[in-house]
């Protein structure tokens, strides 16, 4: 029984570059010959070719028993030999340029053919001008079925910037190509810089003032219970980008925008020098400051910027309290010290301000009138505003924003560029990246833990971070005292009563530190977790390693795809057991 | 100081294999890197390792084996392993009567100078520490050593289907190249 010919592979869909080659090929036939009862006839020839053609020709030995099988009778060979390829999917949630995406799909092969578990796949990023194949890859599907193709993803030809849509087809040499163009995905250029973001609404404004009323002040608690909320789920990494906006039909947009988002940060990170500032410019006036004396609890008048007896009351009320000299009506230092209570009082943020992103030389940015939360020619007091995106940074971070400083051109560049916006109002594409919703979180760190050894709490970090430092690229044979002194930078004390000479005595050493054994059915490996093997047949010692968030480590770094350290350990599938501080 | 520093590495895996200086290599079985497939070493003979490879603390012969060699326009790869001896944790020194198994390494030579890069484990996948056509070079050429080293294409025949090692184990390259010369493994049995 041959395989089909190349006519035939054009025919299901397969292009010559994915053709099997026809060495491979051979060798399916010889199998299939083997199994209907020795050699013979066009498998025997096939030998015979490769005899004269290889440089070490061996004969196939007679000594090796394939399953025993009924060989395939002529009537069911076509049926025979029609594979079927299905349930195309993404392996990853997210997909990252310059990086190796993997697909999967699932083989179903025929009787007789259960050898051929070659799949290929190839990538196609959609352009202007139609389809470009991107990449090539192939794997061999496993006993169950299912293949899983790394792929890697380029930027297609002539990519400038922006999200571009990818999807992928699945080959095999006896089924019909399967398409996975619907389940298409965008990969875009923030997708490299964070691994989650979140857009907080932040706060509105009054038009052409960068004022923030005691309304604005309250839903600044928002933010910061936000970026509190983000700073336990990603273990303090998280950064925010504060963004200014402005309706259409407001002057100066865009330094308009920049001082509402430097008005936010000032107002969070308490630099009542810098509403001295924006006070002086905007020229907010009394009406202001009575909104602050008013929230401050000195004035109980109307906040129409009128001056009285009332706020005049209020001022020296509020000098008295705060021990500002007596100098005037209002003058600078009373001004700074009303904001500075402002800041700090009832409505007080504590975010640091190393948290946030640096934009254009600065920690805010301002878009205009590009990025509008409402649509629209009539006024809408919504687009007045600031928005703050809490990032969490990927490896490659800092984000390059493209944004410019009282520079337009650079929004308006961002503005022009083709593909689809997450919504209406959004023009600038950069933006639209960063507030676009993902359509699957990161999975969230482990919270803090509980002490858990005797020197008190154990800290899983430092435990990593010196296994990390300390493990090599190969073993030397030492994965117990590697991953001791791990436990032991993390703050763990192994108990003196309990032997750990070799490896595989760890296990019963960990429960006596608190360590909680897991049950390995649907296992997921956490950043901390230590895996103890017992020895392979034969040998003594075992295996300890650590899971470092990313892969397991002991005296070096195993970058198998499995949690098996090794060859013999995989081959026998050796028992463990996971330990978790 | 980065120079000094791939030398102490270099020297720290390799010095690991020198450390089996054990009299008793006699019956003891040896694990290939690439298959786990157990073996006898005085029976199957890999060559050993070039004095480029050696510790300077002198491995001592027929305890560090090369399974691979594959050569680039700026240095050479080996994948090699060795028995070792058995480290004792608690009571921090080496155990002279118990021989294992390493889990392999891959090597880069470069100008004399040797670099463990990572582990057979490391030849492909998404943790890979050579390029793929490099691995592919390593697999290609210890196909031809494993036949050899077994003593022919039937008696490695023999030993893989005794190991009841699957086409699921190793590396499909290196399936490819044993079927090429005409051994074949069993799929993983479907459950």
């Amino acid at each position: 029984m041959q395989g089909p010919g190349d006519k035939d592979l054009e025919k299901m869909g397969v292009p010559n570059s994915m053709q099997p080659d026809s060495t491979a090929r051979s060798a399916d036939s010889l199998l299939v010959n083997n199994k209907s009862g020795g050699l013979g006839g066009a498998a025997q020839k096939t030998l015979d070719d490769r005899a004269r053609t290889n440089q070490e020709p061996e004969p196939p030995p007679e000594t090796y028993e394939f399953p025993t099988e009924e060989p395939a009778s002529t009537e069911d060979t076509a049926k025979a030999d029609t594979a079927v390829l299905s349930d195309p999917k993404w392996v990853q949630p997210d997909t990252l340029f310059h990086q190796e995406a993997e697909v999967s799909a699932q083989l179903t092969l025929p009787d007789g053919k259960e050898h051929i578990t070659k799949v290929q796949a190839e990538l196609f990023a959609k352009t202007p001008s139609g389809p470009k194949s991107i990449s090539k890859g192939e794997a061999w599907a496993q006993a169950d079925g299912k293949a899983v193709i790394p792929l890697p993803v380029f930027k297609p030809e002539g990519y400038v910037d922006g999200a571009v849509e990818y999807f992928f087809r699945i080959y095999h040499s006896l089924a019909k190509m399967l398409s996975g163009e619907k389940q298409s995905r965008e990969v875009s250029e923030m997708a490299l810089k964070s691994t989650d973001h979140v857009l907080v609404p932040g706060i509105a404004f009054d038009r052409e003032s960068s004022f923030i009323p005691p309304k604005g002040a309250h839903s600044l608690k928002l933010v910061e219970a936000k970026f509190n909320e983000w700073d336990k789920k990603y273990s303090k990494k998280s950064q925010i980008a504060v963004f200014g906006h402005t309706d259409k039909g407001e002057k100066d947009a865009k330094v308009l925008s920049e001082r509402r988002a430097q008005s936010a940060h000032a107002f969070i990170t308490d630099e009542a020098a810098t509403w001295e500032k924006l006070y002086n410019v905007e020229k907010w006036g009394l009406k202001a400051l009575q909104f602050i004396l008013k929230d401050l609890g000195h004035y109980h008048g109307a906040a129409d910027g009128a001056d009285g007896p009332k706020t005049q009351a209020a001022f020296i009320a509020f000098r008295k309290s705060a021990g500002v000299l007596e100098s005037g009506k209002e003058d600078p230092a009373t001004r700074q010290a009303l904001f500075a209570a402002y800041m700090k009082g009832k409505h007080d943020i504590k975010i640091d301000a190393s948290r946030f992103c640096k934009v254009a030389g600065n920690p805010w940015m301002g878009c205009a009138a590009n990025n509008q939360a409402k649509e629209g020619k009539e006024a809408a007091p919504e687009n007045c505003r600031v928005a703050f995106i809490l990032i969490v940074p990927s490896k490659n971070f800092p984000v390059h924003f493209p944004c410019q400083d009282g520079n337009e051109a650079a929004c308006q560049a961002q503005c022009k560029k083709a593909g689809k916006r997450s919504a209406a109002g959004i023009g600038c594409m950069f933006y639209d990246e960063l507030v676009r919703e993902k359509k699957q979180e990161a999975a969230p760190e482990e919270p803090a833990r509980q002490p858990q050894t005797k020197k008190g709490s154990y800290d899983i970090e430092k435990a990593v971070d010196h296994l990390n430092a300390h493990a090599l690229d190969a073993s030397i044979h030492k994965c117990a005292t590697y991953v001791r002194q791990a436990i032991e930078a993390g703050g763990g004390v192994l108990p003196t009563n309990l032997s750990h000479k070799y490896a595989k005595e760890y296990g019963p050493v960990l429960s006596a530190m608190g360590f909680r054994k897991l049950s390995i059915e649907d296992y997921v490996p956490q950043k901390g977790d230590i895996a103890v093997f017992q020895p392979p047949s034969g040998k003594e010692e075992g295996h300890v390693q650590m899971y470092n968030g990313e892969i397991w480590a002991s005296d070096f770094f195993q970058r198998g795809s499995d949690i098996y350290p090794g060859k013999k350990y995989r081959e026998e599938k050796v028992s463990y057991e996971i330990y978790r501080p | 100081m980065r120079y000094i520093g791939l030398s102490i590495l270099s020297f720290a895996v390799l010095f690991s294999c020198a450390e089996p200086r054990a009299k008793g290599i006699k019956n003891q079985m040896m694990d290939d890197p690439i298959i786990g497939l157990s073996y006898d070493p005085i029976r199957v003979h890999f060559d050993s390792c070039p004095r480029s490879l050696d510790s300077r603390e002198g491995a001592a012969k027929g305890y560090q084996w090369i399974y691979a060699q594959c050569a680039r326009p700026l240095d050479t790869l080996y994948l090699v392993s060795c028995l070792m001896k058995s480290w004792n944790d608690e009571e921090n020194k080496w155990v002279d009567s118990i021989l294992e198994p390493d889990f392999g390494a891959i090597v880069k030579v470069s100008g004399g100078k040797s670099k463990a890069i990572g582990t057979p484990d490391g030849l492909y996948g998404k943790h890979a520490v050579l390029p793929i056509q490099d691995a592919d070079c390593l697999m290609e050429d210890a196909a031809a050593r494993y036949v050899k080293a077994f003593g022919g294409s039937s008696e490695l025949q023999k030993s893989l289907t005794a190991g009841k090692i699957t086409a699921d184990v190793p590396p499909p390259r290196f399936v490819e190249k044993l079927r090429a010369k005409g051994i074949i493994l069993p799929p993983e049995k479907r459950k």
